[in-house]
Formats: C-alpha cells, sequence, structure tokens
C-alpha cells in the first residue's frame, strides 16, 4: 500500500519513495526515509491531501504525491 | 565598526523561529509570522556583545542545502560563496531530531558552527526533554538551548558566538552534490534517541482537537468565516468611536487655529491654503485611516502568530488546484489582505513558476487592508449609516461580500490564466502545519502599530497634506472669475464621460495616482466645491469648523 491509502489515526511505516516523485529530495529532507513511522492526523475539508505526524512536524501533502510512499500498516505499537 | 564585527549567519528549517531570534538580538523589527516561508530575502541586522559588534544575516528558511526553490538557493548560495564568521544553526526543540539534517549538512559545508535549540517553551509543554551536555559532546559543537520570543539565553548565544568567531572559519571540501541526506537522518536518529526524551503530554491531543475542529467538512468553513468576519467585525465597529473623538478633536484645533490666526492677522490666502487646504485634509486622513488600521493590523497579525493561516491554506488546496493553483496561494492571498505587495514578495514560497505567477497576477483582486478603510467609508457614506446597530451589521455583512466577491475574483482568474494564457503542469508541494502559538498580545500591538500602521500612516500623510494645498489652490485659484479645478474638470469632462464617468471623478483619479487609497477622500474634496451633487450633511459632518 502507499501513504495516500492510510486514514486518519492509522500509523505505518515507510518502506520506500518511489524516484520518479517530484518531491523524492523534498521527502527525504522532511525525514521520510525506510523505516520511518508516519501517522496520518488530518484529512483536509475539501481537498485530496492529508496532514501527517512525520518526525514531530505536522505536515500536509496531496494524495497524489502521497502514492508514491510506499509503506506498510503498523497495527497498534505507535505510542 | 563593520571591519572588525563578527559577521553571523541564521539558518535554520522554514518555521522554526529563526526571524525571532533574529529580532530578539538586533532589535530590527522584522516581521515574523507563524508559516512557512516567511522570510523572503536575508535581512541584515546589527547588535553588540561587551564593545564587540556583531552583523547577523537571517537566511531564508531551508530543509536541506539541495536547493530546490528560489529562496533556498540564497540559503546554499550565502554559506557556500559568502564571507562569514560563525554559521548559527537555530532549531527547534519539538522536532529536533529532523531539523538535524540541515546541520549535519551545514556542517559539511563550514566549521564554526553554533546550534541554538529554540522554542524550549514549546518543548517544555509538550514533555520533550534534551540533553544538551550530551550533544555538543557527541557533535563536538555548541548547543545552546534558547526562547527567543521570552528574549531567554540570547546573552549566552551572543558569548559563544564571540567565542567560537575567535577560531578561523574554515571552508570544506565536501561538495553539496556528495551529500547523503538519508544516512544523516538515520544519524540524526541514533543521536536523538539517547539525548532527547518524549514523556507523554497531553498537549499535543490538545492541538489535534483544535486541528480536527478547524479542518472539519462542515466546520472549517465556518470558522473561516468567523475569522475574518470577525475581524472585520471589530475593524468597523470600533473604528467609529475613536474616528468620531478624532474628528471632534481635530476640528476643535482647527477652530483654535482659526482664531489664532485671525488673531496674527494672517491673510485669508494664507489661511484658507493652510486650515482648509492642508490642515483639514490631513487630519480627515489621519482621522479616517488610523483607527481601522489600528484595530484590523493587530487583530490580523494575532490571526497569524496563532498558525490559523496554514490551516486555511490546507483547507483551500482543494479549491486552489481546481483552479490550477498552488495551495499556498492562500497565504499569499492571506498576506494580501494585509498588504498586496507582501501577498506578491510573498508569492515566493510557491515553487512552481507557472504558479507562482498566477499567485502574483491575481493577488490585486484580494483588497489590501489600505483599501479597507476606503471601503468601509463609502459602506457607511451610501449603504449603511454609522450611527444605528442594525446598519453596522449590514456594514459588516456588505463588507464581506465585497471581500468575498474579491476572493472569488482571484480563484476565477487564476482558473481563466490556468487554462489559457499559464497553461501547463500541476505542481506537487509539502506544507507544513506549524504548531499553534500563543500569540504574544502586548508584544503584537506594539509591532503591528509601529511597524504597521504607523509606516503605512506616515506615507499617506506625506501625501495627503500637499495633495490638500494643491486641491485647495485649485479649487480656491480664479482666472477669469472661474477656479481652476472647473477648468480641469469641464476639460476632462467629454472624455469621462466616454467611460461612464464625469470630469470631477476622473480628476480624483488622476490626482489618487501617488496613493489611490485618497481617490475617494480626492473625492469628496471634490465635491464640497461641487456640494450640489453630495450629500451635504456627510461632509458638515466631519469637515466643519
Amino acid at each position: 500500500m502507499t501513504l495516500m491509502n492510510l486514514s486518519v489515526g492509522e500509523v505505518c511505516n515507510v518502506l520506500d519513495i518511489d524516484k520518479r516523485s517530484s518531491l523524492y529530495q523534498r521527502f527525504i529532507d522532511l525525514g521520510i526515509v525506510s523505516n520511518t513511522k508516519i501517522e496520518c492526523v488530518l484529512q483536509s475539508a475539501f481537498g485530496k491531501l492529508k496532514a501527517y505526524f512525520i518526525r514531530g512536524a505536522l505536515i500536509a501533502i496531496r494524495d497524489e504525491d502521497a502514492a508514491f510512499i510506499r509503506v506498510e500498516k503498523e497495527v497498534n505499537t505507535y505510542e | 565598526m563593520s571591519d572588525t564585527s563578527i559577521k553571523v549567519a541564521l539558518v535554520g528549517n522554514p518555521n522554526v523561529g529563526k526571524s525571532t531570534v533574529f529580532n530578539a538580538l538586533t532589535g530590527l523589527k522584522q516581521h515574523t509570522g507563524n508559516w512557512t516561508g516567511k522570510t523572503v530575502e536575508s535581512a541584515r541586522g546589527e547588535t553588540e556583545y561587551q564593545n564587540t559588534g556583531i552583523e547577523i544575516y537571517d537566511l531564508p528558511g531551508t530543509y536541506s542545502l539541495l536547493a530546490r526553490s528560489a529562496e533556498e538557493s540564497v540559503t546554499k548560495d550565502f554559506l557556500c560563496d559568502e564571507e562569514y564568521d560563525v554559521a548559527v544553526v537555530v532549531c527547534d526543540a519539538v522536532c529536533l531530531e529532523r531539523n538535524m539534517n540541515l546541520l549535519f549538512q551545514v556542517m559539511d559545508v563550514t566549521t564554526n558552527v553554533i546550534v541554538c535549540v529554540n522554542l524550549i517553551d514549546e518543548a517544555k509543554k509538550k514533555n520533550i526533554f534534551i540533553d544538551y551536555k550530551l550533544l555538543s559532546k557527541k557533535l563536538k559543537i555548541p548547543f545552546l538551548p534558547i526562547c527567543a520570543r521570552n528574549k531567554e539565553g540570547l546573552d549566552s548565544l551572543l558569548a559563544t558566538v564571540v567565542e567560537v568567531s575567535k577560531q578561523k572559519r574554515i571552508k570544506k571540501e565536501k561538495t553539496i552534490e556528495e551529500i547523503d541526506c538519508k544516512e544523516y537522518i538515520t544519524w540524526a536518529e541514533a543521536i536523538c534517541k539517547d539525548a532527547v526524551v518524549f514523556r507523554d503530554s497531553n498537549y499535543v491531543s490538545k492541538e489535534r482537537k483544535i486541528d480536527k475542529i478547524l479542518t472539519n467538512k462542515y466546520t472549517a468553513i465556518p470558522m473561516m468565516f468567523l475569522f475574518l468576519i470577525t475581524i472585520f467585525f471589530l475593524t468597523i465597529r470600533l473604528a467609529n468611536y475613536p474616528s468620531e473623538l478624532l474628528f471632534a478633536g481635530f476640528n476643535f484645533i482647527g477652530r483654535q487655529l482659526r482664531n489664532a490666526f485671525m488673531l496674527l492677522g494672517v491673510s485669508e490666502f494664507w489661511t484658507g491654503l493652510l486650515l482648509d487646504g492642508g490642515y483639514k485634509v490631513l487630519t480627515w486622513v489621519i482621522a479616517v485611516m488610523l483607527p481601522p488600521m489600528a484595530i484590523f493590523f493587530p487583530l490580523f497579525t494575532i490571526l497569524e502568530d496563532l498558525g490559523v493561516l496554514p490551516r486555511i491554506a490546507f483547507n483551500m488546496d482543494g479549491v486552489l488546484k481546481r483552479c490550477g493553483a498552488c495551495g499556498k496561494q492562500s497565504l499569499t492571498m492571506c498576506m494580501g489582505f494585509g498588504c498586496n505587495a507582501c501577498g506578491v514578495t510573498g508569492a515566493r514560497i510557491i515553487d512552481s513558476p507557472r504558479e507562482r505567477l498566477l499567485a502574483i497576477l491575481t493577488n490585486s483582486f484580494v483588497p489590501c487592508n489600505g483599501r479597507f478603510p476606503t471601503i468601509i467609508a463609502i459602506i457607511t457614506m451610501f449603504l449603511a449609516t454609522v450611527s444605528s446597530k442594525a446598519s453596522v451589521f449590514t456594514g459588516v455583512i456588505i463588507f464581506c461580500i465585497v471581500i468575498f466577491v474579491g476572493v472569488a475574483m482571484t480563484l476565477l482568474v487564476s482558473k481563466v490564466l490556468s487554462k489559457t494564457l499559464l497553461k501547463g503542469e500541476q505542481s506537487s508541494f509539502v506544507l507544513e502545519l506549524p504548531p499553534y502559538r500563543k500569540p504574544r498580545v502586548g508584544e503584537v500591538i506594539i509591532r503591528s502599530i509601529f511597524d504597521r500602521t504607523l509606516h503605512v500612516l506616515f506615507r499617506a500623510m506625506i501625501v495627503a497634506l500637499p495633495a490638500g494645498i494643491v486641491i485647495w489652490l485649485l479649487s480656491n485659484l480664479q482666472i477669469e472669475g472661474v477656479n481652476v479645478l472647473n477648468y480641469c474638470t469641464s476639460f476632462l469632462n467629454p472624455f469621462a464621460q466616454l467611460i461612464g464617468l464625469d470630469g470631477v471623478i476622473l480628476v480624483a483619479f488622476i490626482l489618487g495616482f501617488p496613493a489611490n487609497e485618497f481617490g475617494v477622500q480626492f473625492c469628496k474634496c471634490f465635491k464640497l466645491t461641487d456640494t450640489k451633487r453630495f450629500e451635504k450633511h456627510l461632509l458638515t459632518k466631519h469637515i466643519d469648523f
């Protein structure tokens, strides 16, 4: 699955980022690498974008961009 | 002093409070807001520590030196090519781990690096504990906790800057291209594992609750309108009282001046020129513009400080995306409410050139608050009279409609442009939603009044005084029994009629060139000489002594 499929309240672990994404470098700058834990926190009221809790910061990413980040869901281990 | 002073570069992620640190150190009032990309150009300021001059450069915030946008390359270029003595990396105590990626990159290009961990008060609230000694030991550079907002820890920061600058800074060989961020992120994680302790805190969950309300499908729009309407309502409602007081005061002083002039035997011409021309227009401008600005600017600044604006961008992205624009455009639009010039320069936070151009071109449709007094004046003059309660409410509603039409125009034009002249791929972006920050109300009021209100008012006054004198001359100098103004207006009348105006209004437009806010004022003064066509009571109420 990809980050895009994550719903609010769910937590995932990053597997890798597709190099074809135009935000590839920016994602890494934000600290998104393999094994990074990401929690989906907010859904935009009108847009197809969500806000994720990544390494202490809240970052909004559009769904079409989040689709480039491959993740696996984590079950109830995020504290 | 500049030869011997220490040059310091301030670097850091966006929104870690670099500008606040800069302000706290230099006292230079650079406006800081709670959103990403506030510093669009590097600002320079000076300070002193124990008789050593320190020159500080505030560089635009960047996530990494592998620059992607224009403002980020400013930072990279400065760090790699400029001459400076110390690089201070400002970090956010709340997400120190992520900030370290940039820190490592800076350490790759230069020596003499100091880390200043800002926002320790926020970290404290969130139960985050940082072992600065351990960090210093591990990385062999000084880590200093500070809270720029409360001016804590600044002295030791300056002391460390002076200390570190004694060593000569050495440029490092490593080029930017060799930097491997992934490695740095894992490294940062390992270091922070020992040095940063997170304890349970319900502070974050409180923040999330507010977030939920602000971004919920049903509550987002009402909340947004609530914020805007509150600001506009307070501005319109509260501005009346000081405005009337000012009018009364100025009229009183005007009468005293007139008496004094008479006693001194000043000729009628000079009395007219100075009092009826200069003084009248000048005080009119102050009385009309000062109160709404003194109320609007602080309120807007509080919204900025709170961190509400990025949430609005988060909500509006869907709408803007459909118009072919970037979600960050709603930030520049909000900045446009403050000042269109700020909105246009702020468009640098948008990475894609096409979308940036859209944001710049359409910003003027958002009425900036220099135009607010004029809009409010027109509304109160023609559509809702000042006194009764019901009319204040209508005034606010009409005002919101005007604003709404402005915003709708921005969107419409963006859409049209992106479908025609500015066709192109939609770009991608990430938007950081900063934590909510409690605005420092006292400081907000002082800062916004001195930085913005008085600044704008002063500019207005410079224009208003000579303008009043010129208008008085035009309407009182007579050539063959007819005053000059009438020559102008009747000369321009045929052209004006062509475009559906009349001579008077066209002249007002032309004289309004230096500062278009004054078009209405000019109109009013003109109509003074042409009372048949204007509601007399309004004028006599305000300009009568």
